[in-house]
């Protein structure tokens, strides 16, 4: 991970969602974007938690999921890296992801409309 | 003569060289060249120096503080430690005026603090490791010379003998200022650490503040911890050098010759340890540290990425 690619986060605190998951599903998607890669390293707990302005329990609680979920690992020496096995999305799938969401605000739709169309075709295909 | 005394202002001489140096360093950087105009580089050059300021500052206020219980001549190897420690506070203290986050909304990049670096890490525990051995010769060689000039000139010679070790009495004090020391080392370098980044778009520059603030608390600690030892390696090898001296003056049986006087050869890797810690400390302070705020063009920020609203 080079300084000039360092991927960010932005959190939104009047945002309906809250901040640690904000955090969360920001990280997990650089990891599917491939903007963070296996074995980059994290800020630490505290160093997240100090640039963002918010409490060390929030970023904890981010982490926390983001280690249950396979995403990283926090090592004793090493501090929090991502792990091998959470690959990137395959890059025709972020093709399409990205034309989705393009295809979705040129018809007027948000985020959660957009997710929604999405988990009814998940269950239309696990039927199918 | 009270080689204790001595060497006490040694350290002392020692340990104000060691400020004017970092004045000098000062004067220089300031003459050195003109601050970036972009604000945020700015506002680093100013506060590095701010920085600098209020470390020496507190490290010329130590005596009148703590001269009364603890100052150059009673307990010298304790004093370079004790100056240290207040110097690193305010280095710390200075750390928490820098911005903080604001607003509802907020970015940081994700990139990781760059570790610590190794060599100003290794060489103050190194030296650290080696105070305490040279103050644990003291007391007990103290024991083992009454015990040769007892055996040699009697028990009362024995008893009236000053051997001018440094004794328990420094080496408690001098192990008391080296873990205050390091507290203080610890929490400066946790100030550091949580200190929020200038912001993206800015990684240079708070790079480079970051690696200064952090070699700036890690170089005072270390020049204290090796000017500690120089003075406690060269009173203690003095001492040794004068009983192997006494002894061989009396014809002691115990007394031996050189090279195969273990005391003497002892006394002499004292004196060059001595004087590699003054060399050590003298290149830690003249080494220079991140230039902040120069020449740094602000680069433009990437785009955010969209905050999450499920």
């Amino acid at each position: 991970m080079t300084p000039d690619l360092t991927p960010d986060l932005t959190v939104d605190l009047s945002a309906a969602e809250p901040p640690f998951e904000q955090v969360r599903a920001q990280i997990a998607g650089h990891i599917a974007t491939g903007a963070l890669t296996a074995g980059d390293r994290l800020p630490t707990i505290r160093a997240l938690a100090a640039d963002l302005g918010l409490a060390g329990n929030t970023i904890g609680r981010a982490y926390r999921e983001l280690e249950a979920a396979g995403l990283i690992e926090t090592r004793r020496r090493t501090g929090t890296v991502v792990l091998a096995s959470a690959s990137a999305s395959p890059v025709a799938l972020h093709r399409t992801a990205t034309d989705l969401a393009l295809m979705a605000r040129r018809n007027g739709l948000d985020e959660t409309g957009v997710l929604d169309l999405v988990r009814a075709a998940f269950r239309q295909t696990a039927e199918g | 003569m009270d080689v204790t005394a001595v060497f006490g202002g040694f350290v002392f001489i020692g340990a104000r060289a060691v400020l004017v140096v970092t004045c000098l360093r000062l004067a220089v950087s300031f003459l050195g060249g003109r601050a970036s105009a972009d604000p945020v580089a700015l506002s680093g050059w100013r506060r590095t120096r701010v920085t600098t300021v209020a470390a020496i500052a507190a490290g010329l206020a130590v005596p009148f503080v703590v001269s009364p219980v603890v100052n150059a001549q009673t307990r010298p190897f304790a004093w370079p430690l004790l100056v240290a420690a207040a110097m690193v506070a305010a280095c710390a203290v200075v750390e928490l005026t820098w911005p903080q986050p604001t607003g509802v909304i907020r970015r940081a990049g994700l990139a990781a603090r760059p570790p610590l670096p190794r060599g100003f890490t290794r060489l103050p525990v190194g030296a650290a490791v080696a105070l305490v051995a040279v103050l644990a010769i003291g007391p007990v060689m103290g024991v083992f010379d009454r015990a040769a000039l007892a055996a040699t000139a009697g028990t009362r010679a024995a008893l009236g003998y000053n051997p001018g070790y440094p004794g328990w009495v420094q080496a408690v004090w001098t192990v008391i200022g080296a873990v205050v020391l390091l507290l203080v080392t610890r929490w400066a370098l946790g100030r550091i650490e949580r200190r929020p980044s200038l912001g993206v778009g800015h990684e240079d520059v708070d790079a480079a503040a970051r690696d200064a603030s952090t070699r700036r608390v890690l170089k005072i600690a270390t020049v204290a911890v090796l000017i500690a030892v120089a003075a406690a390696s060269a009173a203690t090898g003095s001492a040794m050098h004068d009983i192997a001296q006494l002894l061989r003056g009396l014809e002691s049986p115990l007394a031996m010759q050189p090279p195969g006087d273990w005391r003497q050869n002892l006394a002499f890797g004292l004196f060059t340890l001595s004087a590699v810690s003054v060399l050590s400390a003298a290149v830690a302070t003249l080494t220079g540290l991140p230039q902040v705020g120069r020449r740094v063009a602000p680069r433009p920020a990437q785009p955010a990425m969209t905050p999450v609203t499920r």
